[in-house]
Parts: structure tokens; C-alpha cells; sequence
């Protein structure tokens, strides 16, 4: 249309739309806060893997709070996330940052990103290998478990994950794509990896420590008790979890023994 | 075949010794011939249950260091035909515990008995690893409270990968469920997990439950496994799940809350 558009080959400008995580510190010294991330996070496991991360000063609650920033930083990295904005803070705070290579954002970048998800109290230690196949159908990336996920094991799949079992209390299962559960979730499930926001999550029984897609996360305190021990599916909607009961098939009625 | 069978929980103090004491002997009632090893390097336990600790000379480490012979470790029962016992070591590190020389004892084990039954110590380092490494069944023993089943459910995952049948991808180790210290009128007022849900988390085969009982108490003060008491309630359980372990069908007992009357369901407010 315009003369001057002709194919450039000089450079290429494409929009990706890219989850922005935010961390925002409310109080605390350098020590306090690195502690409480790790205890929050658990074991890097991937979960934030190139991940950009805002780290957001504008509720400290003193506003002169020294904040080292190489410190915060460097664990931030130890986890994949790439800190790349500093939102408030005092001019010290700015200088400071600036020199880890962090850049004054606005707001408007702060409120439309998310808290960090944090980890079980019980970090899974250890990645265990379970014999997968992939799923019928042929891609490579989807994995079927028929055995129960027990507690210390880590199922990771890159495409969609399939588990003929229950994932156990301190077991975790990450998938790129969906994650279907056929059994009760009574551990982690984090579908969708970090960006994947059509991803979902169903379980036959929910009673999950934690569940995300895309890096959206609830625990266990913040579910709806009503839903638990239902059959549910769970999404993204609005940026938001969306958890579904999926009426008739709730096990409601638990047999018990004889 | 022998089989080499793993006592083992995760948790501590939930009755592994206690379980793999009265299992042996009953293996060794049931005519099998049956040794009982204890792999808890520094808090050995197992001789005080068996009643043999003043006839310890060599033990484990002995035979795995070379500075005793089998033959000098192993302790005979005394009341039981077919029972022996080898002992922990009370005073050596558990770094001394190494696989290679784990492996030698059982293969010499494994010609001599049918059944060696190896009490694991708790936890999930070093010693509760060499319990289980060269296993072909394994007694999960779990009390039915929350923690105690997480952690049996963290050795389920460890019994699938973390064995040497796992890593040489042979046929996995056969797990089996016991539940000790179980009572009924607990699990009825919602203290305790019942049998149901803890199998339905774990997931494994089922061999039954063991009441909680004075009887264990009184058999382990006086050094007798409680399977040589088989009038008492323990006991019998205990029976039972070596029987079911043996492919044999028994009813479950023990798992039902005692019924009530009227009045005593009155005075007890
Ligand atoms: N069925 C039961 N009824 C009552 N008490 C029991 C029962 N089973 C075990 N106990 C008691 O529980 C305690 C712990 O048992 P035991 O030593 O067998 O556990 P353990 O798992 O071997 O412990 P550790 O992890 O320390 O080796 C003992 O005092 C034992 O007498
Ligand atoms: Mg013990």
C-alpha cells in the first residue's frame, strides 16, 4: 500500500504475547525475603523457565527498605526467570536496579501480571523416571502413566499427559499441554507449562495441593470446599483458574470398607 | 527360589521390627526355613524382640567387612526350628553398609533359607536403601494416620525405582500392604484413616490389618515375637497375614468397631 513497505529483510518486528510474572515485596530484609522465596518456590524444577519477571516495590511497607538487588536477582535467575523491570521503589532503589540491568516499568505492566506460584511445603526432591508410552495417536510429546504417581515422583510431559491412576499427596505432574487425571489429584498438577493458556486439568477427585495452568496457580486454601472430592475440570478463563464440577460423575458417595 | 522380603515404611516407630520379628517366625511356624535380618546399623532392635541379645557375638557388618564368618553371625532361635537371626551392629557407622557387600551376604543367604526377611531402618538414607535394594517383595508397613501414608507412599515410589530389580528393569518387587496398630473405634470417630482409604491411596496388594494391642507390648518386654502367641489378638493377625502373603484367603478380622449397647453408649457420654 505504502511505497516504503516493501519486504524488509533488515529486521523482523512480531508481537508474542508473553506472561509477565511480578514479584512484589511487601517488608522484610534481604535475608527474610530470599528465604521466604525459597521456601515459596521449592526445588528450581522449570516451572519458570524464561519466564520475564517485574519486581514490584510500590507496597513496601517502609519505603526506605534496603533492597539487595544482586542477591534477589540471582536467586530470580537460579529459577529461569529473567528480571527485567523494577516498578516504584525510591531513587536509591532505581540506581540500584539499573544496575542489574533492570528497567523503570509502568503500572499498566505490574497490574496485568501475576503472583508467583508457590511450591509445596515439601519440596519434591529428587526426579524419578516412569515408564511412559506415548499416547496412542502418535505424538510424541503426550505421555500416558497407568500407575499410581506416588509422593517424591515427578511426571513431566511435554505435550498432554494422561495418568490411568491418582497423582499421591508430594507428587507432581507438569505438562506443555493438558492434564487428564483418572483417579483422584491429591498432589500437584501444573498444566499448560508457562504460557499455554488454552491448556486444562481434569481429575475424577479433586483434592489437589496445588493446581495452574500457564503459570496460574490455587492452592489447596484457596479452592472452593465444595469442590473438593468432586469431578472437576479446570481452565483458564479471564487470566483467572475455572473450576468446573462436572455434575453426575462426582464420587459424592465414597464406599466405605465392607 | 528364596525370597528376599523388605520390612519397610518411611516413618519410624510404626512397627517394622516389630512386624518383621513376628512375620519370621511365622514363616518359620508355617515349616519355612526363615532368616531375619537387621539392617538398623546403631539402633539395632530386632535381637531385643527375638530375645537373643545376649547371644550376639558377630553381626552384619562382621560378615560384610569379612571379620566374622555367616555361620558365627546368624543366631539360632531357640524356640522356633527354622528361625534364625542376624544381627545389627550396634556400634559401626552406616556408611559401613555397603551394597556390594549387602549383596554377598544375601547371596549367601539366599542358598541356605527360604525366606529372609530384612527389617529396614526408618527413613529413607543409606540404611533403609540397602533393606531394599535387593528385595523381591516388600511388607509396607503403615499406621493409618496421614503422615505415616505419605511416607509409605514415598517408599512405594522408591520400591518402583530405586531397587535393583527397578534398575535392571526386571520384574518389579511385589509390594504388600500391612496396616498396624489399628483400632477400629478410632477409625469409627474419625481419628484414624481406615483400611479403605489407606489402600485406596497406596494402591498395592493388601495382606491385612494388625490390631493395636497390649499383647505386642507384653511379647516384645519379653523378647518373644507375638506370632508364638497365637491366642492373642496381635498374634493371630499376624497369622493371617502371613497366610495371605502365602497366596492363602482369610477373612479380614480386626477391622470392625466393637458394637455398643444403649446404655454403655450412654455412660460414656
Ligand atoms: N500392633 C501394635 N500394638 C501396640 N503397640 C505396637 C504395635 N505394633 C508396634 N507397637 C509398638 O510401637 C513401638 C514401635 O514399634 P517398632 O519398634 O516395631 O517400630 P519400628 O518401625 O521398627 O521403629 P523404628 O523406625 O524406630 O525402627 C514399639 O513400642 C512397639 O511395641
Ligand atoms: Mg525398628
Amino acid at each position: 500500500m505504502v511505497a516504503y513497505m516493501t519486504p524488509n529483510t533488515t529486521f523482523e518486528l512480531k508481537a508474542r504475547s508473553h506472561k509477565v510474572l511480578s514479584l512484589r515485596i511487601l517488608k522484610g530484609d534481604t535475608t527474610t525475603i530470599l528465604s521466604r522465596l525459597r521456601a515459596h518456590l521449592g526445588e528450581p524444577n522449570g516451572l519458570f523457565r524464561d519466564s520475564l519477571l517485574v519486581i514490584d516495590l510500590s507496597n513496601l511497607e517502609d519505603p526506605h527498605t534496603a533492597i539487595n538487588f544482586p542477591a534477589v536477582c540471582g536467586l530470580l535467575k537460579e529459577y529461569g526467570l529473567i528480571p527485567f523491570g523494577l516498578h516504584g521503589g525510591n531513587s536509591k532503589h532505581v540506581l540500584d536496579a539499573t544496575e542489574m540491568g533492570l528497567q523503570p516499568v509502568p503500572a499498566s505492566l505490574v497490574s496485568a501480571t501475576q503472583g508467583v506460584a508457590p511450591a509445596a511445603a515439601e519440596p519434591v526432591t529428587e526426579t524419578q523416571t516412569i515408564a511412559a508410552t506415548p499416547a496412542a495417536g502418535g505424538n510424541e510429546d503426550n505421555k500416558t502413566i497407568s500407575k499410581t504417581v506416588h509422593s517424591g515422583q515427578r511426571i513431566v510431559a511435554a505435550g498432554d499427559l494422561t495418568i490411568l491412576a491418582s497423582v499421591n499427596s508430594g507428587a507432581e505432574v507438569i505438562a506443555g499441554g493438558s492434564i487428564h487425571i483418572y483417579g483422584a489429584l491429591r498432589g500437584r498438577a501444573l498444566a499448560g507449562g508457562s504460557d499455554n493458556t488454552e491448556a486444562s486439568i481434569f481429575c475424577l477427585d479433586l483434592e489437589p495441593e496445588l493446581i495452574a495452568v500457564a503459570g496460574e496457580y490455587l492452592v489447596y486454601d484457596e479452592i472452593d470446599g465444595n469442590l473438593f472430592g468432586k469431578t472437576t475440570t479446570i481452565t483458564l478463563q479471564d487470566g483467572k483458574l475455572n473450576i468446573v464440577k462436572l455434575g453426575i460423575l462426582s464420587p459424592d458417595e465414597k464406599q466405605s470398607p465392607e | 527360589m528364596a525370597r528376599v522380603i523388605a520390612v519397610t515404611s518411611g516413618k519410624g516407630g510404626v512397627g517394622k521390627t516389630t512386624t518383621s520379628a513376628a512375620f519370621a517366625a511365622g514363616l518359620a511356624k508355617r515349616g519355612f526355613k526363615t532368616v531375619v535380618v537387621d539392617f538398623d546399623v546403631g539402633l539395632r532392635n530386632l535381637d531385643l524382640i527375638m530375645g537373643c541379645e545376649r547371644r550376639v557375638v558377630y553381626d552384619l557388618l562382621n560378615v560384610i567387612h569379612n571379620e566374622g564368618s555367616l555361620n558365627q553371625a546368624l543366631i539360632k532361635d531357640k524356640r522356633l526350628e527354622n528361625l534364625y537371626i542376624l544381627p545389627a551392629s550396634q556400634t559401626r557407622d552406616k556408611d559401613a553398609l555397603t551394597l556390594e557387600g549387602v549383596e554377598r551376604v544375601l547371596g549367601e543367604l539366599r542358598e541356605r533359607f527360604e525366606y529372609i526377611v530384612c527389617d529396614s531402618p526408618a527413613g529413607i538414607e543409606k540404611g533403609a536403601i540397602a533393606a531394599m535394594y535387593y528385595a523381591d517383595d516388600a511388607l509396607v508397613v503403615t499406621n493409618p494416620e496421614v503422615s505415616s501414608v505419605r511416607d509409605s507412599d514415598r517408599i512405594v515410589g522408591m520400591l518402583g525405582s530405586k531397587t535393583y530389580r527397578a534398575e535392571k528393569e526386571l520384574e518389579p518387587v511385589k509390594e504388600y500392604l500391612v496396616i498396624t496398630r489399628y483400632d477400629p473405634n478410632r477409625v469409627e470417630i474419625g481419628e484414624m484413616l481406615s483400611a479403605a482409604d489407606v489402600q485406596e491411596i497406596l494402591s498395592i496388594p493388601f495382606l491385612g490389618v494388625v490390631p493395636e494391642s497390649q499383647a505386642v507390648l507384653e511379647a516384645s518386654n519379653s523378647g518373644i515375637p507375638v506370632t508364638m502367641d497365637e491366642e492373642s489378638d496381635a498374634g493371630s493377625a499376624y497369622m493371617d497375614v502371613v497366610a495371605r502373603y502365602l497366596g492363602e484367603e482369610r477373612p479380614h478380622r480386626f477391622m470392625q468397631a466393637a458394637k455398643k449397647g444403649f446404655f454403655s453408649r450412654l455412660f460414656r457420654g
